[in-house]
């Protein structure tokens, strides 16, 4: 992990991170499966002006996908929830 | 709601509206509720969107519908509030959700013009007196002739005046072969000046099989615009000449003209009648014309800018109308849109100012259209189209709409009808000695 820009990919917008955000501050991000806690907080920090407490991360797999009678697998991704200490993040005003 | 009005001009109003907090928000609130419950976003369920997502994806969207919404719920109960009568749709502006929750916005209306009606009745204006004179139905025999005349194809003679040539013909212009101005076994009426005047002098004296090419030179005001003003050479063959075999005027050729004249006499008689109806339709015209000028003459006062620059609007549309039928539009014509708005502007203004008094007029006479003046007018319509009355009847039976300036022209001519008998006659001589020019004035 050279390189904090090529950590997140972008947002999880979902009805649980919605929730969370609302409840725990907490922002959910994909990012890239090869990065750790450290350099997402690192990442964080540095394109947000926030605070990060704490991140916790989950490994996805790829979906199932078929084209035909061809299967395949979409990419393994992983998501970070980064609970925030100060600061916010809105992603309607960012993106 | 906070209504203030203040006068720009003399029939101008800006009106800026305020809406209160409570009634705009809870407006808001129920559309939010709306776009809550039906949208579907990726990453959530229907309905389960949170209020912050939706405010942001949707808050443009919602408040310019809220916006309209409130417009037109609130817009007639402030006119009505503060006692205005407007003439057209407002203008609506700056419709805006402030942060204190209120919502406002600023309509520009005209309103209805104060006038007291001058003297209308009993206007004097001169009638003209219908007269026919010999000549004139001799001029429509002898066209009747020449239209009804059998032609017979000439081989061994040149064009001359009065025969129908079939040609073909291609423009060119620069040297350049030109596309619209070509054709194939195209009758031209020698001597008729119908095509060009120009044109038909040429092919006189040319014989059946004959080539040539020709130089025309077009006049700048050619009904053609295509043509105007340009120096087109022609490459034309004449293909054949016909001449025509005049009819003698006699009973014989009223009975070819319908077989419901027995006699030339009779013939004769109907045209008469014809050319006095149209003269009689004429003068009724100019009668009106006379009496609208007369009353535009006694009331002068200012009307709605928005009526006119509507008027003018609508006049351009004509323009453009029939500039379509024959494949252009204003701009080919070579016409400036504000130059004919500007040169509209006047007779826009007198319409509108026209219309104003003949309302006023219809509202102190009390006239109306009643059922018959409908049913009038519908059988009018019914014989332009050739419809049956209760199929025109269905027609604007359904909506309302449609048939509002249907009413108004009925109206409009009952109005001038009043005006008419009431007016005070006097003849004048004949009615080509009076001509339109007191009316231009």
């Amino acid at each position: 992990m050279k390189n904090v820009y090529n950590v997140l990919k972008g947002p999880c917008l979902t009805e649980k991170a919605a929730l969370q955000q609302e409840t725990d501050n907490k922002i959910v991000f994909k990012v890239n499966p090869d990065s750790n806690k450290i350099a997402i907080k690192m990442a964080v920090e540095k394109m947000f002006p926030v605070k990060v407490k704490h991140v916790n991360v989950a490994n996805m797999h790829g979906k199932q996908k078929r084209v035909g009678k061809h299967t395949g697998f979409r990419n393994d991704w992983k998501k970070a929830y980064v609970t925030l200490s100060e600061g916010q993040i809105n992603f309607a005003d960012e993106l | 709601m906070d209504v203030v009005v203040e006068k720009l001009a003399d029939l101008t109003r800006k009106i800026t509206i305020t809406l209160p907090e409570n009634d705009v928000q809870k407006e808001l609130k129920a559309a939010y509720d709306k776009v809550q419950r039906d949208v579907k976003l990726k990453g959530f369920r229907r309905g389960k969107v949170p209020r912050s997502v939706v405010l942001k994806n949707f808050q443009q969207k919602v408040e310019a519908e809220v916006a309209e919404k409130l417009v037109q719920d609130t817009y007639f109960s402030a006119i009505e509030q503060e006692k205005i009568d407007p003439v057209v749709h407002p203008e609506i502006s700056e419709p805006r959700f402030k942060d204190d929750g209120t919502f406002s916005y600023v309509a520009m209306i005209d309103t209805k013009p104060e006038f007291e009606l001058q003297g209308y009745k009993g206007l004097e204006v001169e009638k003209p007196v219908v007269v026919v004179s010999d000549e004139e139905i001799a001029a429509e025999l002898e066209s009747l002739r020449v239209e009804m005349a059998p032609l017979r194809s000439v081989d061994d003679r040149s064009i001359v005046k009065g025969d129908v040539a079939v040609v073909d013909f291609q423009g060119f212009h620069n040297d350049k072969p030109m596309k619209e101005v070509k054709n194939e076994n195209f009758s031209v009426d020698v001597g008729s000046g119908r095509i060009s005047p120009e044109f038909e002098e040429k092919l006189v004296g040319m014989k059946k099989g004959e080539e040539a090419r020709h130089e025309v030179e077009f006049p700048a005001k050619y009904p053609n615009p295509v043509l105007a003003g340009k120096k087109v050479t022609f490459k034309v063959k004449v293909k054949d000449v016909k001449e025509r075999l005049l009819p003698e005027l006699d009973d014989e050729f009223a009975k070819d003209v319908g077989s419901e004249y027995k006699s030339l006499a009779e013939l004769k008689t109907t045209i008469h009648d014809r050319i006095v109806k149209q003269k009689e339709e004429k003068a009724d015209g100019d009668l009106t014309d006379r009496i609208m000028h007369k009353l535009l003459e006694n009331h002068t006062f200012p009307v709605p800018i928005r009526l006119v620059r509507y008027e003018v609007e609508e006049m351009i549309k004509s323009t453009e109308k029939s500039l379509e039928q024959n494949g252009l539009d204003l701009e080919s014509a070579g016409i400036n849109r504000e130059e004919l708005a500007e040169r509209n502007r006047a007779t826009a203004e007198k319409r509108v100012r026209g219309d104003f008094i003949l309302k006023k007029i219809a509202e102190v006479e009390a006239i109306k259209v009643n059922e018959e003046d409908m049913d009038r007018g519908f059988k009018r319509i019914g014989d332009q189209y050739n419809m049956p009355v209760a199929q025109v009847k269905e027609y604007f039976g359904g909506s309302r709409d449609d048939i509002l300036p249907f009413v108004n022209e009925l109206l409009n001519e009952k109005i001038l009808a009043f005006l008419r008998a009431e007016a005070k006659l006097v003849d004048a001589p004949d009615v080509m000695s009076v001509s339109s020019e007191n009316i231009e004035a």
